[in-house]
């Protein structure tokens, strides 16, 4: 099963480098949706199918712990795993976070095998070894 | 000053995380071609109830591209302006952060802007210090620490 995967961040430069991360990972990526905010987030789940959402927290417009609120509310996108990427340090704030229903956090500046640990975790085991597609490079 | 260290170890963490560049602190700014170059800045605001701390940090344009290349893993040749911004104001929330963790979560972060804070009456409250690649200075960073209103 692929899992089609949303990234929700202020900065197009950490999406790209997410996105990246995600499509040398060695998962079973289907498609990559991207978000700058929570709100735009939410209208990409209003059209899209997606099984996981990597987020950030602190964004204009709607930050991560609003957007964490929204979908809770929604019973179509309640299910759906979210895990933060965040420069969040205040740990009573990321409990927070967790009780809304974040399935957990990973700090910036991170390494790409946070990542990965965490996909293991939500999509199991990789399909194949990691660095094993090319899409994308510039070279 | 304890701010300037930990500002210190906040930059010289990402940039060897996430940038593959490691960063030296001590270096001599004579003949730098950094003076003449043209300048990108970034700020960002960590308050308490007390006082707020700003963290201002300012790099060539050249290397902030060249820094944007390395992030996205693209060419220098493919970055336009907009990116090597977004790069830079996502480096100094990532610094900013490393900062807050570093000390409990006492701040609150605020978000990254680009150019410099306009709260900044005193430079008497600020404390600078130089970035350098390889003896070659790319950037300089400011510490000011502002009273809560």
């Amino acid at each position: 099963m692929s899992y089609n995967i949303l990234i929700v961040d202020d900065s197009s430069s950490m999406r790209k480098v997410i996105r990246k991360i995600l499509q040398i990972s060695g998962f079973d990526v289907g498609e990559i949706f991207e978000a700058s905010n929570g709100k735009e987030a939410l209208e990409v789940l209003d059209s899209n199918w997606v099984d996981l959402i990597l987020s950030d927290i602190h964004m204009p417009v709607m930050d991560g712990y609003k957007f964490l609120e929204e979908l809770k509310k929604k019973e179509d996108f309640n299910h759906i795993p979210v895990v933060l990427i965040t420069t969040e340090g205040d740990e009573s704030k990321l409990q927070k976070a967790m009780s809304l229903g974040a399935h957990g956090y990973i700090r910036k500046p991170f390494e790409p095998d946070q990542i990965r640990e965490y996909l293991k975790g939500i999509m199991g085991e990789p399909v194949y070894a990691v660095g094993g597609i090319d899409e994308g490079s510039d070279f | 000053m304890q701010w300037v260290e930990l500002t210190k170890e906040a930059i010289s963490k990402t940039l060897e995380t996430m940038f593959f560049t490691l960063v030296e602190f001590n270096g001599t700014d004579e003949g730098s071609a950094y003076e003449n170059a043209d300048k990108i800045s970034s700020h960002i605001k960590l308050s308490s109830d007390k006082t707020s701390i700003l963290i201002v940090i300012s790099i060539a344009e050249s290397f902030a591209f060249q820094m944007a290349a390395d992030f996205t893993g693209t060419i220098v040749d493919k970055v336009k302006r907009e990116d090597a911004e977004d790069c830079l104001r996502e480096f100094t929330n990532m610094v900013g952060g490393y900062c807050v963790n570093s000390i409990g979560g006492r701040y609150s972060l605020g978000l990254p802007e680009i150019g410099f804070p306009s709260e900044i009456g005193d430079p008497n409250q600020c404390s600078s210090f130089s970035l350098f690649v390889l003896g070659e200075k790319f950037g300089e960073v400011a510490v000011c620490v502002v009273q809560s209103k």
